[in-house]
């Protein structure tokens, strides 16, 4: 017990330091840099006269003919590589309801990501809307402007209303990273997980704790990838979830999409605590509150043999990988990179929108991000998966235009792609235009335009 | 698996009380002024007891093999200026989340307007909180309407 308390403690205070030092560092170089993302043109210019062909009176005859026939815009001006990053602020990483000024630095961040790993002109939008018809409305007003919307950091049920609502009547594809990026990722991780421990998807039983936006998105996105609903069983604050929770009611009117999932989960209907759902079940997912205590390791005893265990809260998961493993887990999972097995949602959005703006999709549905989860399962699995490597690393850059060419083929399937190419073709052209990307952020460093941080 | 509608039973009470309850605390949900009684299972258990020899309150419960999934209660009202004379007012209407969606509620108000039309009612009426929209579109799915408002606020 000494030697376990210990452990714990040297990780504890490791992690306490490391993120101290990045707050300082970051402060420090927000300072310096003012911002992470800016412009810059992509039309050569060398004279003034130039500005005639790009900007009036040239212009205009551009804008005539896009005028007459709306989807030009994907064809001449840059709408068909651009996002808007839309937030409201109102639930940034795990500070809360921080709103859209203190937003941006997040968004700047991930416009950053957006560039680097998916080459997409990805553009902050904070705003200072936060009723959710409201922002129904500007988002679908800033439509002509992008060829995709990336909802981010904005509060459990209004995301899901807002999701579902943009998604169905907008004609370009929406996206709410907290839901969709971390459940596509946790998929493909289990996925690879399932196969070193000898189960399959529809057998499994999995135990999901903490029941926001992101564990809710993920439970739906495990049923289109072959999970049966009936071996999942969600907990959340107030113990395990079943039809007859007294708070069912209330989730009807306030939550409808957890109370669906409260009649369709848990069939053997459990009732209790996280305990209570945890005896014999093969695989817990925790996107709950930050540990190290949160989940205890007696609770992992309590699982199968061979057990898999996401601890998935940042920035301290909810069990430390080596306490889950002594108390019983196999493979271990979290949100760090500093630990094997990391969870994030970079390794999903930026290949996601890359193929999705390149087959100038209308929408991303389930499918095509199941499709995209299976994809960077079998990247890892070329490489060979083991209970320490179960899904791509950040820096394994290569797997991006594999997710892009798996969503953009998936909507050309789906019909729901306005361009339609071949695997292949969409292969090509993601890695060209990633590739391209990133030789420019790394010349403009090289050149000293992007300023080196020892400088 | 035959769900039965029928009148509710001693026996039933304790089922019975708990589906009213989880009702009068989803009403509590759309407004304060339906804030709870203290002690609020005892009056409702008092209330459904008493219904059972009460000529002008009725309640029918769904059994599904013996356990109680749904709940109806019904007052019985007479109109004094009006015509039709008798009015049945729905006060309850509760079913199981996992019994939703499969005509039961439908089926429970069904059953008490057969059972009180034979008691001579003309028209029926249902109460519920203005704020449960749930309710509205239920009721108005069922071809009823709003006839009249009830405003409230607390008194200072």
């Amino acid at each position: 017990m000494i030697i376990i308390l210990a452990i714990m403690e040297t990780e504890g205070s490791e992690s306490g330091e490391k993120g101290a030092i990045f707050s300082r560092l970051a402060t420090e170089y927000a300072k310096k840099y003012q911002g992470k993302i800016q412009t810059l043109p992509k039309v050569p210019v060398k004279s003034l006269n130039d500005f005639s062909i790009w900007y009036t009176p040239g212009v205009a005859a551009v804008s005539l003919e896009i005028a007459k026939n709306e989807d030009l815009s994907f064809e001449m001006t840059w709408r068909w590589n651009s996002v808007g990053i839309v937030t409201d602020g109102t639930r940034v990483l795990g500070l809360g309801n921080i709103g859209p000024y203190g937003a941006m630095p997040v968004m700047e961040g991930k416009g950053l990501i957006f560039k680097y790993l998916g080459g997409v002109d990805a553009v902050p939008i904070p705003i200072n809307v936060h009723d959710k018809d409201e922002i129904v409305k500007v988002v679908k007003a800033i439509e002509p402007a992008f060829g995709g919307i990336n909802l981010e950091d904005i509060e459990s049920p209004k995301c899901f209303y807002l999701l579902e609502k943009l998604s169905s009547e907008m004609n370009i594809p929406v996206w709410h990273d907290d839901q969709l990026g971390t459940a596509g990722a946790t998929l493909s991780g289990i996925l690879n997980a399932l196969k070193l421990t000898g189960r399959t998807p529809e057998k499994t039983k999995v135990v999901f704790f903490g029941s926001g936006a992101a564990n809710i998105a993920t439970v739906k996105l495990f049923k289109a990838a072959g999970f049966d609903l009936k071996n999942i069983i969600m907990v959340d604050s107030k113990g395990v979830l079943h039809a007859e929770r007294e708070d069912m009611d209330s989730l009807m009117k306030n939550n409808p999409w957890k109370y669906e999932l409260g009649l369709q989960t848990n069939s053997a209907n459990i009732k209790g605590t996280v305990v209570d759902a945890l005896e014999g079940a093969d695989v817990l997912i925790a996107a709950s509150v930050p540990g190290p205590n949160t989940i205890k390791g007696e609770w992992i005893r309590k699982m199968a043999k061979r057990a898999i265990v996401f601890a998935l809260a940042n920035p301290v998961p909810e069990i430390w990988p080596e306490e889950a493993k002594r108390n019983g887990a196999e493979i271990v999972a979290t949100g760090r990179s500093d630990f094997p097995n990391q969870i994030n949602n970079s390794m999903v959005f930026p290949g996601v929108f890359r193929g999705a703006l390149d087959s100038r999709t209308r929408k991303i549905n389930e499918k095509m991000i199941v499709h995209a989860s299976l994809e960077l399962a079998k990247f890892a699995e070329e490489n060979g998966i083991n209970e320490n490597y179960i899904i791509p690393k950040m820096t394994e850059w290569e797997v991006f235009p594999r997710v892009a060419a798996a969503i953009a083929s998936k909507a050309v399937e789906e019909g729901l792609a306005r361009k339609k190419q071949t695997k292949e073709e969409f292969y090509i052209r993601a890695k060209e235009i990633i590739g391209k990307n990133r030789e420019i952020i790394e010349k403009l460093m090289n050149l000293g335009y992007i300023e080196d941080i020892r400088r | 698996m035959e769900i039965r509608i029928r009148d509710l039973e001693e026996n039933d009470l304790k089922e019975a009380t708990e589906l009213v309850v989880r009702l009068k605390k989803f009403n509590s949900e759309h407004d304060p002024l339906f804030a709870l009684a203290e002690n609020l299972e005892n009056i409702v258990m008092n209330y459904l007891k008493e219904s059972i020899t009460l000529d002008t309150r009725d309640v029918l419960v769904a059994d599904d093999e013996g356990k109680i999934v749904g709940i109806i209660l019904a007052e019985i009202v007479d109109r004094l200026f009006y015509e039709p004379a008798k009015e049945v007012r729905i006060t309850e209407l509760y079913v199981l989340p996992a019994y939703r969606k499969k005509g039961l509620g439908k089926k429970l108000l069904d059953e008490m307007v057969k059972k009180e039309r034979n008691k001579g009612c003309g028209i029926l009426t249902v109460e519920f909180p203005t704020e449960n929209l749930l309710a509205h579109k239920f009721y108005t799915s069922q071809g009823m309407r709003s006839i009249i408002s009830v405003y409230g606020k607390t008194m200072k």
